[in-house]
């Protein structure tokens, strides 16, 4: 796999670039901000980018932006978003609108390489990924005459999973629960919240985020 | 004294009146206008010291029975009675000239009032000179005496010398009388309302003296034109002429009155006023619509200190003239001591103005001029209401000197507050952004190296494996601890995204539903933080104390100022005057805003903040 990594801080930049470069993913550029990554991902075609949505030279959304534009010129590059702290606006916006190849991680959690290198294979191949905090915030956000309270416990965990991206046998595998239990509890889940029972990732994941009202 | 005076001189007068052959009810008519005008002038003078008029009023009184001493029969004092017949028509002339405040306008009336005691003086001399009652007859002199004298100053023997000196004097007497007539008219126009409110009744009284006095005069000459008119007119004519003395006292003692309505004055000092109405005051006051007020603008032009009135326009005085006061108290500016002719002064907008514009100059504590009163010259016959306009106005002044400078010690402090506020909030600002780009950075760059290193140890030692764990999950922690804190200090999310996104992220925290309405605008930081804080408490408080179902926060700019509301539907009953709503009180305050909370019990509370954004 081969990625394009843009972050101002040098520092967790080149932490970035080992970590990847130890877990065998090409890092075919280093950049400091997001002025050139249009032009290089034409260029290098790269599988991902990995980019901080604060950068400068304004450090307000030049990464939402170049995301976005990446996402246009080139359909097919995944593209994971990375922020300072929760924000539950215009990056999920953009996700909900079409979370393919789309992801959106805190930066602490690139100190979990596995979620990082998780999240950054299924932007890759055209999954999408969302941070657990920023689900689990969209979750707890405020709404009068909660449905959420008609899930059990369980169901609100196999949501808030969905949410994240994950495909059912990862659902499952995190559970330890069986496929076809599972199963039943997506049916529930959709049901409880009258949703269309989809076995496609990407519309589930469209359909949930749609759901929580981003 | 001088009232004992005058009533001697009214007797001996009447005295010698009636030895020159007047009936009883001349004696009376003649007695009741000179003691009328004795009396009121005592009691203009016994009233109204510093003006002169009251004096000269005395002195019309007095002189008004000098005529009579031709009826004595002394030679020395029947001369000097011939010579000093005509003076009291002298006194009058001055009298109406300064009426009513007892000083003459300008040169040309010095003039002519220096003349009429001069024709007085020298004509009159000339003609008792040639005076000899023997020879001249009744018509020579209004007492009718043919058997008056002798004249102890008679040195010319000559009937036609008499004849010319006599005629000539009476026509320089008119000549006189028409120069009076034009300098009242003068005098008229040039006069402010205020004045001519005080010259008017006296004027008519005058006037309608005069006219009785012709009339009696043609009744003499042509009794046949106004036969049986002239029984009934005598009564009118002899109260019109006591009348004249007491308008002319009433009109003095009427500016008097006009020290009542200093009182407002005081009252509006309480409004803290603008010039302007300070202006319009001062001007109800002395009854002076043309009065100007000029404030002491602070600034100091090429000739001393530059006064503005409330148009702004700058009203200069000669220099000297609002010197440093030369009152002997040094404090008490008064009309007496501040004050000059408007001649001596250069009142630049009124040098082709009106005359009779006087200056009262009014002193701050320290003796400095604080203000310039310019108006009708007529108040400054009355120096105890001017002292009482001034003393009013330098309360007036004082009080808004006193409000601005308390209002600018307020306000420096409050810019103090603010200083340490803004600098507290830089300060935490600072050190999250260098625990974000530090140490937050740097703990993830370890866990990055600690996962490469587990990752290498995959197949190595399990006890290895374990210790890289354990410090990965220490270093995991101290991560979240350290983003805990530097949240703590100052959010990232406020200090980045702004207000609404801040709030937004507080309410997803909370584990009860609170519904924002907030915007993406920025706010200064200051405003964004104290805002930020204000949220932070009555979400804390409601989620602590008043157990609700929802909580509402909305934030949005209402012209210029933010305004934030936190209203919950739990239980109500919070203090105002408790810690933790009194510190956000304060905290509001100090950056100029105002804080309400409304908490009935059982139902809810509703906090809202309105922050100045400028």
């Amino acid at each position: 796999m081969r990625v394009i990594v843009a972050e101002d801080s040098a520092l967790l930049r080149q932490g970035l670039a080992r970590l990847l470069d130890d877990f065998g993913i090409e890092v075919v550029a280093e950049l400091p901000d997001a002025e050139r990554l249009l032009e290089l991902v034409v260029a290098q075609r790269p599988d991902a980018v990995l980019l901080d949505i604060r950068m400068p030279p304004t450090h307000t959304d030049e990464g939402l932006r170049a995301a976005r534009a990446v996402r246009a010129r080139c359909p097919g590059t995944g593209v994971l978003l990375l922020s300072q702290y929760v924000e539950t606006g215009d990056p999920v916006r953009a996700l909900a609108r079409d979370p393919r190849g789309f992801g959106y991680l805190l930066k602490d959690r690139v100190a979990d390489a596995d979620e990082l290198l998780d999240a950054l294979r299924r932007v890759a191949t055209g999954g999408s990924a969302v941070d657990p905090r920023i689900v689990e915030r969209l979750m707890n956000r405020a709404r009068p005459g909660d449905t959420l309270d008609a899930l059990t416990p369980r169901e609100r965990e196999v949501l808030g999973l969905m949410a994240e991206g994950r495909s059912n046998e990862a659902i499952a595998r995190r559970l330890r629960v069986s496929g076809k239990t599972l199963e039943t509890h997506v049916r529930s889940v959709f049901g409880k919240l009258c949703l269309e029972p989809t076995p496609d990732d990407h519309r589930r994941v469209l359909a949930v985020l749609a759901w929580l009202r981003v | 004294m001088a009232a004992a005076g005058a009533v001697s001189a009214g007797a001996v007068g009447s005295w010698a009146y009636l030895r020159a052959g007047a009936g009883p009810a001349d004696v009376a008519r003649d007695l009741a206008v000179g003691w009328s005008f004795a009396g009121a002038g005592s009691v203009a003078w016994w009233l109204r010291p510093a003006n002169p008029t009251g004096r000269l009023m005395l002195a019309e009184g007095v002189t008004w029975f000098v005529g009579n001493l031709q009826g004595t029969g002394v030679p020395i004092v029947f001369a000097l009675g011939a010579w000093g017949e005509a003076l009291n028509l002298a006194v009058l002339a001055h009298l109406l000239l300064v009426y009513p405040e007892g000083r003459a306008d300008d040169r040309s009336e010095r003039w002519v009032i220096r003349t009429g005691y001069a024709l007085v003086a020298v004509g009159g001399l000339v003609r008792t000179l040639a005076y000899d009652p023997a020879v001249e007859g009744a018509d020579a002199s209004y007492l009718a005496c043919g058997r008056c004298g002798p004249n102890a100053l008679l040195l010319v023997h000559d009937h036609r010398f008499f004849a010319v000196a006599d005629l000539a004097y009476r026509w320089a007497g008119v000549v006189l009388t028409v120069a009076v007539l034009v300098s009242l008219v003068r005098r008229w126009r040039t006069s402010g309302l205020a004045r001519r409110r005080i010259l008017l009744p006296a004027w008519v009284a005058v006037a309608l003296a005069v006219a009785f006095v012709g009339w009696e005069v043609l009744h003499v000459l042509t009794p046949d034109t106004l036969a049986g008119a002239d029984t009934y007119l005598t009564v009118p004519s002899d109260l019109s002429q006591v009348a004249v003395p007491v308008t002319f006292l009433i009109g003095l003692l009427r500016m008097r009155l006009r020290r009542a309505s200093v009182g407002g004055l005081v009252i509006a000092a309480g409004d803290d006023p603008t010039p302007r109405r300070l202006q319009e005051e001062l001007r109800r006051a002395l009854g002076d619509p043309t009065l100007r007020l000029a404030l002491c603008s602070g600034s100091t032009g090429r000739h001393g200190a530059v006064f503005t009135d409330p148009g702004g326009a700058p009203v200069r005085i000669a220099s000297g003239a609002v010197g440093p006061s030369t009152a002997d108290d040094g404090r008490d500016a008064t009309a007496d001591s501040g004050s000059r002719d408007a001649e001596s002064m250069e009142v630049a907008p009124y040098r082709a103005g009106p005359r009779g514009q006087a200056v009262t100059v009014v002193r701050d504590g320290r003796g400095a001029p604080e203000a310039l009163l310019v108006h009708d010259s007529a108040l400054h016959s009355d120096p105890h209401l001017m002292r009482a306009v001034s003393a009013a106005l330098r309360l007036c002044l004082r009080d808004s000197r006193l409000r601005r400078e308390s209002d600018a010690l307020a306000s420096r402090a409050r810019e103090a507050q603010r200083r340490l506020l803004r600098a507290a909030d830089d300060e935490r600002r600072r050190l999250e952004r260098d625990l974000h780009d530090g140490a937050q950075a740097r703990l993830v760059f370890a866990l990055m190296g600690l996962a490469r290193l587990r990752a290498r140890l995959a197949d190595g030692d399990a006890a290895l494996r374990s210790d890289v764990a354990e410090t990965e999950r220490t270093l995991r922690e101290a991560l979240e601890e350290l983003r805990d804190l530097a949240h703590g200090i100052h959010p990232a999310v406020l200090a980045r995204a702004g207000l609404g996104p801040a709030v937004t992220a507080l309410a997803e925290r909370c584990p009860v539903p609170v519904v924002v309405a907030a915007g993406p605008e920025r706010y200064p930081e200051l405003v964004e933080s104290t805002a930020y804080f204000v949220v932070c408490e009555a979400v804390g408080n409601a989620m602590r104390h008043a157990r609700p179902r929802a909580v509402g926060v909305t934030v949005r700019p209402v012209g210029g100022r933010l305004v934030v509301e936190v209203s919950d539907d739990g239980r109500g009953g919070a203090d105002p005057a408790g810690g933790g709503l009194r510190g956000l009180a304060d905290r509001v305050a100090a950056i100029g805003g105002t804080l309400e909370v409304s908490s009935a019990p059982g139902d809810g509370t509703r906090i809202r903040a309105e922050l100045p954004c400028g």
